[in-house]
């Protein structure tokens, strides 16, 4: 067997981003095209979505077959324009082959570009997918007479509707022209690139079947027409900026759409399943596990669950060693892999205050004790107790009449002593049954595990069962355990009355508590039902010798931060647990030299890991340890201490005294709670 | 019943109804038919065999042994990391029971049944021993009489992480022959490990003279000790045999510390890993400058297990890789928790059931039906490669719901899940004997012939290739000015658009994913480094038939939107082509450990923890340093960008802020700063934190981008063709 520090607790195993990223993406890009499909048929009609492309003005509202014969590809557009053969001998005589349609130029899906004079005087320019008024600049000069003539033939009287003259791209005359070429006829109609419009205005020339007036009108808008191309006022296809945000608003809402719906399938799939609650547990009841020997695998998960190694493994059977470290909370029980291992209930602890199955103090009706107080320990009981002590008191109060409320007197429901685990599970549970509930504490939220060593894991979730506790436990460092306590807090808005130190508890039925303020005032409250859940740290036992003013600051009762010892001469005094696990955390850190002074000759008590641990230590050399000491005198550097009846000095630069605490009995005292035993 | 013979067997013989359960839940039954091998010499020895019906032969140089129903054999087992001696096959049709040998302790002990097991391990230590000893020069050379004449002297000792057997300058009492384990031996020609089957400390017993090395075990180590004055003794009467072993023993240091020597100074950083390198078979391991934090890896995992069996956190590394390139190349490794099929497993021994198992083949295994849950292993693994999951097929009533869980090879699959799904074939296991060359010149090599499939280096090649498809996108758009022209490239830019959708299939469908990864080991790539090569070179082939198709402008409507959501696509295709190549070294040199993006929050709470809490026992001028320079450093908000953008790594930037303040100072006061060393290295661990985040969510989150958004492209593209087509 190893003699390597193994865990205590198998970890499971959880997902991790890496499975999370991914949660709701195909939901959302899902969603987002069909929104995106959506905004486009809203924006653009349905029909024009799946047709080729949008129709230019000459021919918008058209339905397919108003150009297309029922199902052919047939094209007919001699019905509308009639018959108008082109000027040019060679595209009439390709015509008539049919290799040279309408639609060769005039490619009314992909590029169906015009201009159109406005009645109004106004210019547009059109083509597939947009349509807007251009500021055409005038004509030149020279062509005054020109313009005065044609500006009479595009006077509003005499248009009544907007003139069109359709413009050709230059790609078009690139199916069969060379427009490189230095021969081509083509070449000279051309002014750009395929996008560019041509110049040939004079390619269908119109029979004069239309009166003369329309005639010259229609000459007079080519002319102007010309004129507009080869200025290059209307070569480029207009306003990309527009079309691409045009483009881009539904592709942005849609993304948009896409990231919401996708993030909420993400939070929904998320969510944590909510477990079984666990079983009924009678606070304040001495259970004890027992072990099916027939069935123990001998697995050590009970063992390493336990916090205060009160069990053991003897023949790969587990086995009850140290029954009066039993803490009776069970997470040996909830360890156990096949159930070989229950917890049988028992009476009540023998030591500890005199308390009924609803912990209230006998003799003391609507006075309750819940905690460490009640002589159970773990953060878990507490918690659970003080959730047992606010629904005793919800329920009597739903039995009882509230009717002897006199408004203006400050009377609560129940008033609890204390912000640590039980308190503040009592508050809560309280306060979500719509009871008035006020939580007083001379220090702050939860003190005693505030001044938890730094990072230290409190082991109290060693549980499969999710209980509807208040409060959130789990294995974790102190730290985060105060944070979530402190948001579950804000959240349920529990007024914590943070440096009131309770004095005493007087009176029956509606309680007076009589407290003091953190500057010395004094305040009173009326309850109809206290909580004492102060818990039993009190205060540390001090040093048996006076402390000179010079060494105050070196002198500690608690460690919170090893790392503040770095590289000092540590002395710890006392072998308890407390006095262990300091020595632990401060040999953990570089070149700190710690010495154990202990009055005893050996190790009497503490949980056997931290033994162990100790052990290690002192073996490597990490760790000095000096038993049958007392401390004699303490100087400015260092402290005498009498060992085999000599007297040694050992210098320090801090002294760590965990000799054990007083209990805060005056408290218990005063409210009349009458204590069974003496508590060691 | 003769199918139960082997309950008759002198070792099972006083088992209870209740025993009997325990060995037939944790037992494998074996039909074996005649000439079927059992196990081979050399094979680790873990579990003891019964004979329920039929006779097995054990063969070996000494002759053929026969066992019959009832009978035991296998009983070397019984000494932790003893190997088989003999060939064991059935000499007809038999039936057997395999036991592992922990297992068999435990059912025993209960049942108060266990004294037979207490002799026969008495009987096979010794045999154990010999041929443990015989893995060593001396014990190759030594006869039989002589060989048991040693063993008979030989007492057992054991020692975990860190501790010692011996420090330099104490006496030496004893020589010790390494069983299990790395020892490390500090002396001044240099360090050197010993592994299992060296002698350890022969020259100090020999000489009677004190120890000039300091043996600390690397991790758990089992050792036999052989007492001083016996080896005079064997010295005495075989010289010659003894010369030879110290011969070897001391080729084998000249070797090391060769190989050690010839290591550049940071390279000696992969000897630190030496006893996970020797301990594990098959060792999973990222490439940390190909990894682009996908997580492809452990999402195939969980697709296949469940739940993943391992996460992209753990250590890191830099050891020089042999058997996976073609020249011996350093690589920045990432160790994630997962099981490494150990030699010598400590969750093997700790399991109360038997139901962790070692194949023939080395990987270890859980049998799902017959774990209960109770952790043993998880606490036991020294890797932590164990974790408890919920049940594949839910629990059966009274069961844990958990069982224990970790990675099984894929078994049965021809290449384990992650390493097929990797997108950039950065994810390997390697053998390290065979692929590491730390491991091969200390540990020896390996005899696998079997070389792992060559690193990638895909993506690079590709886009070199894909470098050249500019001009061809110039070439496309000359020839567009006719309108047919313009239809036929639309067609190439709807298939070519449409086949890069289609192959995101591939990664979303196993049997297509695994099926790309054998065509990728085919041509010596790793993973889909092949597929995401081909998409990238698909997606410029496409990005130059869309210029070719529509032109630069989009146009309105839902033309106009499709080739929007075209760009865009190709756009962020672009940039997570640029990202996984030059992110992944860059985030690598700001890393110390693998973590997840989940860890950010905590570690910078830890970060800022410690940067103050050390502030606050420094002086003054150690303060005013900190609020005009460390702390608006570690605060800039432009800081992780220019760390980024230089390129440099943790250390590199360590060096240039120190040097800053130090410039700041002007030579002044610096013995007043003593301390402000953890201040810079954490004011730089602070920036890197905020540069790492920043690379991490450029890797994470142009991916889901471009999904998205290619998802609105296959859909517009299908309204888009059915229009055209009507």
């Amino acid at each position: 067997m190893s003699t390597s520090e193994k865990p205590r607790r198998a970890r499971s195993l959880r997902s991790s981003s890496d499975q999370a990223r991914s949660r709701g993406l195909l939901g959302g890009a899902v969603f987002g095209a069909l929104l995106l499909v959506a905004l486009l048929a809203w924006r653009h009609g349905a029909r024009e979505l799946v047709a080729p492309g949008p129709l230019a003005r000459p021919h918008a509202g058209f339905t397919c077959t108003s150009c297309h014969a029922e199902n052919t590809a047939q094209i007919t557009c001699g019905g509308c324009h009639g018959p108008h053969p082109s000027s040019r001998s060679a595209h009439r005589s390709l015509a008539v082959e049919g290799t040279l349609t309408c639609g060769t130029c005039h490619a009314v899906h992909r590029s169906e570009a015009g201009i159109a004079f406005e009645p109004d005087g106004s210019v547009s320019i059109f083509d597939t997918g947009f349509d807007q008024v251009v500021v055409p600049p005038p004509p030149p000069i020279a062509s005054v007479s020109a313009r005065a003539a044609n500006d009479r033939e595009l006077t509003p009287s005499r248009l009544s509707s907007a003139t069109l003259v359709p413009l050709v791209r230059a790609g078009a005359c690139a199916e069969c022209h060379d427009l490189d070429g230095a021969r081509d006829p083509a070449r000279s109609c051309v002014t750009g690139g395929a996008d560019s419009f041509s110049l040939c205005f004079d390619e269908h020339r119109r029979p004069a079947t239309k009166t003369a007036s329309a005639a010259t009108a229609r000459d007079a808008a080519l002319e102007r027409a010309r004129f507009l191309v080869r200025s290059r006022s209307v070569t480029a296809p207009l306003g990309a900026p527009r079309r691409l945000l045009a483009a881009g608003m539904p592709v942005a809402l849609a993304c948009g759409g896409a990231l919401v719906f996708g993030l909420v399938l993400r939070r929904r799939s998320l969510a944590r399943p909510t477990e079984p609650s666990g079983r009924a547990v009678v606070p304040g009841v001495r259970r004890l596990p027992v072990i099916d020997a027939a069935r123990c695998l001998g697995c050590h998960a009970c063992v390493d669950a336990c916090p205060y190694d009160a069990l053991g493994i003897r023949r790969y059977v587990a086995v009850l060693e140290r029954p009066e470290a039993c803490c009776g909370a069970g997470p040996c029980a909830d360890a156990c892999p096949n159930g070989s291992l229950t917890l049988l209930e028992g009476a009540l602890p023998l030591a500890g205050p005199r308390l009924s199955n609803e912990l209230e103090v006998s003799g003391r009706p609507g006075l309750f004790l819940a905690g460490d107080v009640t002589g159970s320990t773990l953060i878990r009981n507490a918690a659970r107790q003080g959730v047992a002590v606010a629904r005793a008191v919800h329920a009597r109060l739903a039995g009882s009449t509230h009717g002897d409320d006199s408004p203006g007197s400050e009377r609560v429901d129940l008033l609890v002593v204390g912000a640590g685990p039980a308190g503040l599970a009592a508050g809560l549970t309280a306060r979500s049954l719509g009871l008035s509930v006020v939580v007083l504490d001379q220090a702050g939220v939860a003190a005693s595990i505030r001044r938890f060593s730094r990072q230290k894991l409190v082991l109290d979730a060693a549980s499969r069962e999710d209980e509807a506790l208040p409060l959130w436990l789990g294995d974790a460092p102190k730290e985060e355990l105060l944070e979530r306590w402190q948001r579950t807090l804000r959240g349920a808005r529990l007024e914590v009355r943070e440096g009131v130190r309770v004095t005493g508890v007087e009176g029956s039925g509606p309680f007076r508590i009589e407290a003091e303020l953190a500057d010395g005032a004094r305040a009173g409250f009326r309850a109809r039902h206290v909580l004492i859940a102060i818990g039993t740290r009190g205060t540390p036992r001090p040093l048996a010798v006076p402390v000179p003013e010079a060494c105050v600051a070196r002198v500690h009762y608690e460690l919170s931060d090893a790392r503040a010892f770095a590289g000092k001469r540590v002395v710890v005094i006392g072998l308890g647990d407390v006095a262990m696990e300091s020595a632990l955390a401060l040999a953990a850190q570089p070149d700190t030299h710690v010495t154990i002074v202990h009055r005893g000759a050996g190790f009497s008590r503490g949980a056997r890991r931290n033994i162990d641990a100790v052990g290690r230590l002192l073996a490597r050399g990490r760790l000095r340890l000096v038993l049958g000491a007392s401390v004699r005198a303490l100087g400015v550097a260092s402290l005498e201490i009498e060992v085999l009846g000599g007297v040694r000095s050992l210098p320090y630069d801090a002294l760590f005294v965990h000799v054990g605490t007083v209990p805060a009995r005056g408290l218990l005292e005063s409210a009349g709670v009458a204590v069974r035993g003496e508590q060691g | 019943m003769a199918a139960d013979a082997w309950f008759r067997s002198p070792l099972l013989r006083g088992l209870d109804a209740r025993g009997r359960a325990d060995v037939r839940a944790a037992a494998r039954l074996h039909a074996l038919g005649a000439g079927a091998l059992a196990f081979a010499p050399g094979d680790a020895a873990d579990t003891l065999w019964f004979v329920g019906s039929g006779a097995v032969a054990l063969a070996s140089g000494r002759g053929v042994v026969r066992v019959g129903p009832a009978g035991h054999f296998g009983t070397e087992a019984l000494v932790r990391g003893a190997v088989r001696a003999v060939r064991a096959y059935a000499e007809e049709e038999s039936s057997l029971l395999e036991l592992p040998v922990s297992a068999v302790r435990r059912i025993l002990a209960r049942a108060d049944a266990d004294s037979a097991l207490a002799r026969a391990e008495t009987a096979a230590r010794r045999e154990a021993f010999a041929l443990l000893l015989a893995e060593s020069a001396l014990g190759r050379a030594l006869d039989e009489a002589a060989l048991a004449g040693l063993v008979s002297v030989l007492g057992e000792a054991s020692r975990g992480r860190g501790e010692r057997y011996f420090s330099s300058g104490e006496p030496a009492r004893h020589a010790l022959f390494v069983t299990g384990g790395v020892l490390e031996l500090a002396a001044s020609p240099g360090t050197t490990f010993a592994v299992r089957g060296d002698w350890v400390a022969l020259e100090a017993a020999l000489a009677d003279s004190p120890h000039v090395e300091t043996a600390t075990a690397l991790g758990d180590t089992r050792v036999l000790t052989l007492p001083a004055s016996a080896l005079r003794e064997l010295a005495r009467r075989h010289p010659a045999e003894l010369a030879r072993e110290r011969e070897a023993a001391e080729a084998r240091r000249a070797r090391q510390r060769r190989v050690r020597g010839a290591a550049p100074g940071a390279a000696r950083d992969g000897f630190s890993e030496l006893e996970r390198l020797e301990s594990a078979r098959s060792l999973l391991a990222i490439e940390l400058d190909a990894c682009v934090r996908c997580g492809h890896c452990t999402v195939a995992c969980a697709e296949s297990h469940g739940t993943p069996r391992f996460e992209r956190r753990g250590e890191h590394a830099a050891l020089v890789l042999v058997g996976t390139e073609a020249e011996p190349v350093r690589r920045a490794l990432l160790f994630p928790h997962a099981c490494q099929h150990c030699r010598d497993p400590a969750c093997l021994v700790d399991c109360p059931t038997g139901a962790i198992s070692r194949e023939p083949d080395g990987a270890v295994l859980v049998r799902e039906e017959a774990c209960t849950g109770c952790g043993a292993c998880a606490k036991a693994c020294p890797w932590d490669a164990i974790r408890m999951a919920p049940r594949s097929h839910g629990a059966p009533p009274g069961a844990s719901p958990l069982v224990a869980a970790k990675c099984d090879l894929c078994h049965g699959a021809s290449a384990p899940e992650c390493v097929s799904a990797c997108p950039t074939g950065a994810i390997v296991r390697l053998d390290p004997r065979r692929d590491v060359a730390e491991a091969r010149g200390v540990l020896g090599r390996s005899d696998s012939a079997e070389r792992a499939p060559s690193a990638s280096k895909t993506l690079v090649r590709w886009l070199a290739l894909a470098g050249l498809l500019p001009p061809l996108v110039a070439l496309a758009r000359v020839g567009s000015l006719s309108m047919r022209a313009r239809g036929t490239t639309g067609v190439v830019a709807g298939c070519l658009s449409g086949l890069l959708v289609a192959q995101a299939l591939v990664k979303r469908v196993r049997p297509l994913r695994v099926a790309c990864a054998k065509v990728g080991a085919r041509a010596g790539r790793r993973g889909l480094s092949l597929f995401v090569g081909a998409h990238s070179l698909a997606g410029f082939a496409a990005c130059g038939a869309v210029v070719a198709h529509a032109g630069a402008v989009p146009s309105r409507g839902l033309a106009g939107a499709l080739e929007l959501v075209f760009w865009v696509v190709a756009l962020s295709g672009g940039f997570g082509a640029v990202a996984y190549r030059s992110l992944p070294g860059r985030l690598r040199r700001l890393e110390r450990e693998g973590s997840l993006p989940e860890d950010g929050p905590a570690e910078r709470d830890e970060l800022e923890q410690r940067l103050f809490g050390a502030l606050s026992s420094q002086n003054g001028a150690v303060k005013g340093l900190a609020r005009r320079v460390l702390i608006p450093y570690a605060g800039a908000p432009f800081g992780p960008l220019a760390l980024l953008a230089s390129g440099r790594g943790l250390a590199a930037e360590e060096a240039a802020l120190t040097r800053r303040v130090e410039r700041l100072l002007g030579g002044r006061r610096s013995e007043r700063l003593a301390g402000a060393e953890v201040l810079v290295k954490t004011s730089v661990a602070l920036r890197a934190l905020a540069a790492r985040r920043l690379v991490e969510r450029a890797l994470a989150w142009w991916l889901p981008f471009h999904l998205v958004l290619a998802v609105f492209l296959a859909v517009l593209l299908v309204v888009h063709v059915v229009g055209v087509m009507r």
